[in-house]
């Protein structure tokens, strides 16, 4: 796992949440790892823990509340040393240059994430100024105004001087990928980034980053639940069900052979244009992370349920390059 | 198609939101939300509506429910043969011709009083229009419409938070099916859903269909959604109509350039594939100052001097019978979304 290609290694990670009824585990044994220029897909429901990975690896797990509670977070630098992000402070000196400029995010609600009461080109700008060394303002400016027009904003030194509810939501969006691309970062975590869209602009967006991941041979993490988003953007993908990795595997398998019941049930419940068949939905709802069932979590949702699952937790078994939490993966039943 | 019985006609329907300005709100503009439109639902059938955000698909369904009074135009509904226009009904009348249209919403967060118990959400359109002889009565019927979309009647006593989304839709629906109503307006109803739960609520809506005879408006922007459910489907943009046509004619034969534009734009979500979703250049023009000639003119691949200064209406192909807005609409060749699967 250690070889100098990888920019972030994730081991065994668990994020967890104190509650007046108990522990909530959010994140619960995540382990993964991306490649340079490679893009990792985390797909699953609300609630599956998609999100608290990446606000783990920010080291931006709501205080205090929030805290994570085992694992490793491997972050390899360019020159290949490496740091475990755990093992800092959430707003020390380290983690700080860390985010923006070697891990940036962008967010799902362009409108909430941006600050009403400064233009577009300050934010950015605040962003720049904070992690690297650039001397006048109209350097900085002119740093902005190079980022507006890379993200493909027309006249962007007007647009510049907006605010962000002059802007349109698909706008907004590439203003915020401007601002996380500003301190060329070498992890973009992009959490739902295209969910309030429409297709049509949806599909710009999703354009766009792929040229940007080209040009500037960034890893991405895309937290999604879209299915058919993940179809056309990830190399890899990783599927979390009640805050565990229930299936990993590179996309073109996930799609062609689905493993875990879950993985095919959500492929089943997605309406494709031209296959006019009845959807099968997965029937239930998932869990309550305060009361889990002993078993495996997606028992009493699982088509496929045994015996076993009912009492024993499935352990993680590697079939043909994938990884599978799932009963029916174990030797015997091959 | 014209022996069907038509439920809802709708003629030249407008909706206009005033721009005003100054100190004694001087009205300097107009924002045509809905635009001239007009079209009709048959009985029984799911008619689709899409189209991007802010194009009027939303305003347009509140207008048909006289939620929103609308500028100009008629709005007729079919009351077991009579003909009424909901545009002129008012009070009393109107209140009792609601029963037979019903509305679903998109967020099942906040279209729920919070503060009122499952039972008494589901109850109240039962008690402000007078059915059911008393509580009890009204308690009993609830009961019914909660097994009737898959909740437990045990759970009437509880409230919306204890609730996940999809069983917040599903209450949301108890409560437009409350009136056995015989049009359902659905406006992004599962938009808000996980996909799994999304696949179960559509199911439930198209049981309920053939269960109950139900007639469906059905407003999304997923366009794999609206396939699934809709028998028709209709194309709006910038306050326009600009395609109506059959389901399966509109994937397989788009009329409109603005409907390819949409399809295209659609995540193929099959790495096998070695086509690519194509995104439509620009953004949709401010509404308040629409182009001149056809509203897709800014950022239509196929346009033409015409397109500048006329605006083209809304008239059936030779080839294909569907209703397109466009002047080349016989002349183009536009690309199938089948053939990209």
């Amino acid at each position: 796992m250690s070889s100098t290609n990888c920019v972030i290694n994730v081991n065994n990670l668990h994020t967890f949440f104190n509650t007046e009824n108990g522990i909530v585990k959010a994140v619960n044994g995540v382990s993964f790892s991306i490649e340079k220029g490679k893009t990792l897909g985390i797909v699953g429901e609300s609630g599956c823990g998609k999100s608290m990975t990446s606000m783990s690896v920010m080291n931006l797990v709501p205080r205090p509340k929030g805290y994570i509670a085992e694992g490793e977070i491997n972050y390899y630098y360019q020159d290949g040393s490496k740091i475990d992000l755990t093992k800092f402070d959430h707003d020390s000196e380290t983690m700080r240059k860390i985010r923006g400029n070697e891990i940036a995010m962008i967010f799902q609600e362009p409108m909430t994430s941006l600050n009403p009461v400064y233009t577009v080109g300050d934010q950015i700008i605040e962003a720049i100024k904070l992690h690297q060394d650039y001397s006048s303002k109209a350097e900085l400016r002119e740093r902005a105004i190079d980022m507006l027009a890379k993200v493909g904003i027309s006249a962007p030194q007007n647009r510049v001087d907006e605010y962000p509810h002059e802007f349109s939501g698909g706008m907004r969006q590439r203003a915020m990928i401007a601002m996380a691309l500003s301190c060329n970062p070498r992890l973009l975590i992009a959490d739902e980034p295209t969910t309030a869209l429409d297709v049509t602009v949806e599909a710009q967006i999703i354009e766009l980053m792929d040229q940007l991941q080209q040009d500037m041979n960034m890893s991405i993490m895309f937290i999604t639940h879209d299915l058919g988003v993940i179809g056309d953007v990830a190399d890899e993908v990783m599927v979390m069900y009640t805050g565990k990795v229930v299936e990993k595997s590179d996309t073109k398998s996930l799609f062609k052979e689905p493993k875990h019941p879950y993985t095919k049930g959500l492929l089943k419940s997605r309406p494709v244009i031209g296959r006019n068949q009845r959807l099968e939905p997965i029937e239930g709802s998932v869990p309550d992370l305060l009361h889990l069932p002993v078993g495996c979590d997606f028992y009493n949702r699982c088509p496929r349920a045994m015996e076993i699952c009912k009492t024993e937790e499935p352990p993680v078994f590697e079939v043909a390059d994938c990884k599978v939490k799932c009963w029916l993966y174990r030797k015997e039943e091959q | 198609m014209t022996k069907q019985e038509k439920i809802l006609e709708v003629n030249n329907l407008k909706k206009y939101f005033p721009i005003k300005k100054g100190f004694f709100k001087k009205v300097v503009n107009h924002v045509k939300a809905v635009d001239d439109v007009s079209f009709f639902i048959n009985k029984g059938e799911t008619l689709g509506l899409v189209g991007e955000s802010g194009c009027g698909k939303s305003t347009l369904g509140r207008t048909l429910l006289q939620l929103l009074e609308p500028t100009a135009g008629r709005v007729v509904y079919n009351d077991q043969g009579i003909k009424k226009n909901l545009a002129e009904i008012k009070g009393d009348e109107l209140r009792k011709l609601r029963r037979n249209i019903q509305m679903i919403f998109q967020d099942p967060f906040s279209s729920l009083d919070s503060r009122l118990s499952v039972r008494d959400i589901v109850a109240e359109p039962l008690t402000v229009q007078k059915i059911g002889k008393n509580r009890e009565a009204r308690t009993e019927i609830v009961k019914e419409l909660l097994e009737q979309v898959g909740l437990n009647s045990y759970q009437m006593n509880r409230y919306p938070h204890e609730f996940s989304g999809g069983q917040r839709q599903r209450i949301g629906i108890a409560r437009a099916l409350a009136l056995n109503p015989e049009l359902i307006i659905c406006d992004e109803p599962v938009s808000a859903l996980d996909v799994s739960v999304q696949a179960q609520v559509l199911n439930l809506l198209a049981d309920l269909q053939k269960e109950l005879g139900l007639t469906y408006l059905f407003i999304a922007h997923d366009l794999g959604v609206v396939e699934y459910i809709s028998d028709r489907i209709m194309v709006m943009y910038l306050g326009k109509i600009v395609e109506v046509a059959d389901s399966e004619v509109l994937y397989e034969n788009p009329g409109h350039p603005y409907t390819e534009a949409l399809l295209k734009s659609i995540a193929i979500g099959d790495p096998f594939s070695d086509k690519k979703r194509v995104a439509l250049e620009g953004t949709v023009p401010d509404p308040a100052n629409p182009p001149l000639g056809c509203k897709f003119n800014t950022r239509c691949p196929y346009s033409k001097e015409v397109c500048h200064q006329e605006e083209p209406e809304l008239v059936p192909t030779t080839e294909t019978g569907s209703y397109v807005a466009c002047h080349f609409r016989d002349e183009l060749e536009l690309e199938s979304v089948k053939s990209r699967y």
